[in-house]
C-alpha cells in the first residue's frame, strides 16, 4: 500500500534525481565531449550534496534486545565538504540531518556533524569513494533531546558527468549509541539503547 | 597524538551525557517500546470534552456541540462500528449555541445550551433512547455535515427557582440515599452562584439546594460528590463544602475550614532582617472532590497536593500521610524538587479486576493512578514497558472529565494495534482540552488506550 508519507519520500526522490541535472553547469563550448580523467592532488576540495531516504534497521539494548525499528521509512539529507590529501584520499566534514515516524506518528529528528574520511576507488568515468564519518548526534523527539556519539560508514556511487560535476548516491550505514546514566533523580534507569540506521541519497558533487 | 585524545574523549563524554529530558525514558527506547494508538471512530482528536454521560444505551459527550453515540456496537472489530453524530442546538438560542455541560438522569440526558453571545442559556432534556441511531460507520465515516437530530423548544426545562437565573453552570446527577437528584449549578442575578435541585427533571420543580449560595463565595460549584449514604460534598475553586443528611436534610452543609494548607515558605531567609515567616498558608485552586469506595473523601488542587479524609472532612492528611509519600507537592518528574507541581482535576474510580484503582486527571499531564484508595500509594503514570498510554497524546493532555462504565465487554488491541482480544471490565472514558476522547479498559491488566 502506497501511504501519503511514502509518497510523499517517492516524490522527494524523483524531485532530487531531476533537479540535479539542473546543479550542474553546462559542459563549456568545446569541453562537449572531451575525455577527462580527473586527477586530484592535496587541497583540491569538493562539496557535496546528498538527499533521499532513512531507512531505520534495528534498535539493541534493554530487556527487549534486538527489536524492529518501529519508525516508519524517512527522510536524509546532508552537506558535506571533502579536501583530498592524495588521488584517493581525502578528509572532510559533514553536517545532515534525518526524520522518521513512530507507530503514533510522533517525528524522531536527529541532526549530525561529523569529520569523515574516505578513500576513493576509480573506474573511470565512474568513483566509488568508501566514506567513514564520526562526529555528534542529536535526536529530538517531541520535548526530549539528546546528544550521542555516531559513527557512520558506507560506499558511493559516482558518475564524472564533466571535470566539475558528478552524480550518483549513497549507501551509508549509522551507529547510534545512545547512552544514559541511570538517574534516579528522574526515576530513570536501563535507558540506554544502540540505532542502526540505513541512508540512502541521491547526491550531487562539485569540485571546488 | 594526546592533544587530540583528550579534546576527542571530552567530546563524547559529554555526548554521552547531555540530555534535556525530564523524561524517565530514553529516546530510543521510547520509540522501541512505543505501542500504536489505535484510533477507531473518527471523532476529531482534537476536540475538547468537558462532559461525558451514559443514557438510553448511548454516550453523550459535551464538546461545544453535543455528539452521541451507541453504546452497543462492538468495539475493535472490522465489522460497522458505533458512529458519532451531533444534536443540533435549539433554535431559539440562535447559530452557534454551544454546550460544555450535561447529564443523564432518568433515561434522559439534560443538557445545557448557552447563546453564542452568552447572553441567554437554556436546559434540555432529550429522550436518549428516542433518538435517531447514529449513520452506518462504513457508508458514511466522517459525513459529519448534518446533524443527527434538532432540539424542540418543547424539550426546554424551565427552571423555576431559584429566582432570576442569569446563568447556568455545570450539571450533576446525585443519589442522596433517599432521591436521586438533577443538580443544576446556576448563576443568579442577585444571590450570586447557587445550586437548584429536582428529583423529577422536569420543568418549574426546582427547589434551591439550602445553604450552598451563603457558602460558596460566589463561587460556581464545579464538582459534587456524593456516597449514596447521605454524605456530600461541594466543591468550588476555593471552597469545600460537606453536607451529612443529604440534598433537604435539617442540616445544611458546612464550609470546610481545617484543610492543611500550611507550607514551608519558599522565601524564608532565618538570617535576612526581619527573616520572615517560616510557613505560609497556600490558597490552591481547588481541582476535584469524590469519595472513594471505602469512604474516604478525597480533595485534589492545583499545586500537587492530595487531600484525604477518612471522617467526611473532620480531618485530613495530606499527599505524604495522604498517598505514602513525603508531605511535598507531587510533581511531573517524581524525585526532582525542580519540576513542576502537578495541578490535578478529578478524580474516578474503577474496579481492576476486583481491586479498586483510584484515578486523579491532571492538567497537561495526563492522569495518575493512586492504587487501592484504601491503601493509596505515590501517584504513577502506566509505563512505557506494558501501556500505550506514554506515547499517547492522552499522557499529555489536561483530564477534565472521567466517566467510567462498570461491567462491559470490550476488546483491547495488542502491542501493535492490529489484533484484539475481548475483556470484561470497567471501561473508562477521559474527556481532555483540545486532545479528544479516549477510552480503555481496566480488567486487571495495563491500560491500553484507544483514541475515538
Amino acid at each position: 500500500m502506497v501511504t501519503p508519507m511514502n509518497k510523499s519520500l517517492l516524490l522527494l526522490v524523483l524531485a532530487t534525481f531531476l533537479a540535479l541535472p539542473l546543479l550542474a553547469q553546462a559542459p563549456e563550448e568545446g569541453e562537449e565531449g572531451e575525455i577527462f580523467v580527473p586527477v586530484y592532488s592535496l587541497g583540491d576540495q569538493t562539496l557535496q550534496i546528498n538527499l533521499g531516504a532513512f531507512i531505520p534497521l534495528f534498535f539493541f539494548g534493554g530487556e527487549a534486545g534486538v527489536t524492529g525499528p518501529n519508525l516508519t521509512l524517512g527522510g536524509a539529507g546532508s552537506i558535506a565538504w571533502d579536501s583530498y590529501l592524495s588521488s584517493q584520499f581525502t578528509v572532510g566534514g559533514e553536517l545532515g540531518g534525518s526524520f522518521a515516524f513512530t507507530p503514533n506518528r510522533r517525528a524522531l529528528w536527529m541532526a549530525r556533524l561529523a569529520a569523515r574520511g574516505g578513500y576513493i576507488f576509480r573506474f573511470y568515468p565512474f568513483e566509488i569513494p568508501v566514506t567513514a564519518a564520526l562526529g555528534v548526534n542529536i535526536s529530538a523527539l517531541e520535548t526530549d533531546r539528546k546528544i550521542d556519539p555516531f559513527l557512520k560508514l558506507g560506499p558511493s556511487f559516482f558518475w564524472n558527468y564533466s571535470s566539475q560535476w558528478a552524480f550518483g548516491a549513497n549507501l551509508h550505514y549509522w551507529f547510534v549509541p545512545q547512552l544514559y546514566r541511570d538517574d534516579p533523580e528522574v526515576g530513570r534507569a536501563d535507558a540506554s539503547r544502540f540505532g542502526n540506521f540505513l541512508e540512502f541519497t541521491l547526491s550531487a558533487l562539485y569540485h571546488l | 597524538m594526546r592533544r587530540f585524545v583528550l579534546p576527542a574523549f571530552a567530546v563524547l563524554l559529554l555526548a554521552v551525557l547531555a540530555s534535556c529530558s525530564d523524561s524517565v525514558y530514553g529516546i530510543f527506547q521510547s520509540i522501541q517500546l512505543e505501542r500504536k494508538i489505535d484510533d477507531d471512530r473518527a471523532l476529531d482528536n482534537e476536540l475538547t470534552v468537558s462532559s461525558i454521560a451514559g443514557a438510553g444505551e448511548r454516550y453523550f459527550i459535551a464538546t461545544g456541540a453535543l455528539w452521541y453515540r451507541n453504546d452497543t456496537d462492538p468495539d475493535y472489530v472490522n465489522e460497522q462500528r458505533a458512529q458519532w453524530t451531533w444534536v443540533a442546538p435549539p433554535a431559539a438560542l440562535g447559530t452557534g449555541a454551544l454546550t460544555s455541560a450535561l447529564t443523564a438522569f432518568n433515561g434522559a440526558v439534560y443538557v445545557v445550551f448557552t447563546s453564542a453571545d452568552g447572553a441567554s442559556a437554556g436546559l434540555y432534556a432529550l429522550d436518549a433512547a428516542a433518538l435517531p441511531d447514529p449513520p452506518d460507520s462504513e457508508k458514511d465515516l466522517r459525513d459529519f455535515a448534518e446533524p443527527a437530530y434538532q432540539i424542540a423548544a418543547d424539550e426546554a426545562v424551565p427552571l423555576n427557582a431559584p429566582a432570576a437565573v442569569s446563568g447556568i453552570g455545570r450539571l450533576f446527577t446525585v443519589d442522596d440515599g433517599s432521591f436521586v437528584y438533577l443538580i443544576v449549578s446556576v448563576a443568579t442575578e442577585t444571590a450570586g452562584h447557587t445550586l437548584t435541585a429536582s428529583t423529577t427533571g422536569a420543568g418549574n420543580s426546582f427547589t434551591e439546594v439550602a445553604g450552598v449560595a451563603a457558602l460558596s463565595g460566589n463561587l460556581p460549584v464545579t464538582d459534587i460528590a456524593w456516597t449514596g449514604a447521605g454524605e456530600i460534598a461541594y466543591l468550588t475553586r476555593r471552597t469545600l463544602l460537606v453536607d451529612t443528611d443529604g440534598i433537604v436534610g435539617a442540616n445544611p452543609p458546612l464550609e470546610v475550614t481545617n484543610l492543611p494548607l500550611e507550607a514551608a515558605n519558599p522565601d524564608y531567609d532565618p538570617d535576612a532582617d526581619p527573616p520572615g515567616s517560616p510557613t505560609i498558608v497556600r490558597q490552591p485552586s481547588f481541582g476535584g472532590v469524590f469519595y472513594s469506595s471505602d469512604g474516604s473523601l478525597w480533595l485534589s488542587d492545583d499545586e500537587g497536593y492530595l487531600y484525604r479524609s477518612a471522617d467526611n472532612g473532620a480531618t485530613w492528611t495530606i499527599n505524604g500521610a495522604a498517598t505514602g509519600a513525603s508531605a511535598v507537592p507531587h510533581r511531573v518528574a517524581p524525585s526532582d524538587s525542580t519540576s513542576d507541581p502537578l495541578s490535578f482535576t478529578v478524580f474516578a474510580e474503577v474496579d481492576n479486576a476486583g481491586t479498586p484503582l483510584l484515578l486523579v486527571g491532571t492538567s497537561g499531564h495526563g492522569y495518575r493512578a493512586l492504587g487501592d484508595p484504601a491503601n493509596p500509594v505515590t501517584p504513577f503514570e502506566p509505563d512505557l514497558e506494558t501501556s500505550n498510554y506514554p506515547a499517547s497524546d492522552l499522557s499529555n493532555a489536561t483530564v477534565l472529565t472521567l466517566f467510567v462504565v462498570p461491567g462491559v465487554t470490550g476488546f483491547v488491541p495488542n502491542e501493535t494495534g492490529t489484533e484484539f482480544t475481548s475483556y470484561t471490565g470497567d471501561r473508562l472514558f477521559a474527556g481532555t482540552a483540545e486532545r479528544g476522547l479516549w477510552r480503555t479498559l481496566y480488567y486487571g491488566s495495563p491500560p491500553q488506550w484507544i483514541q475515538e
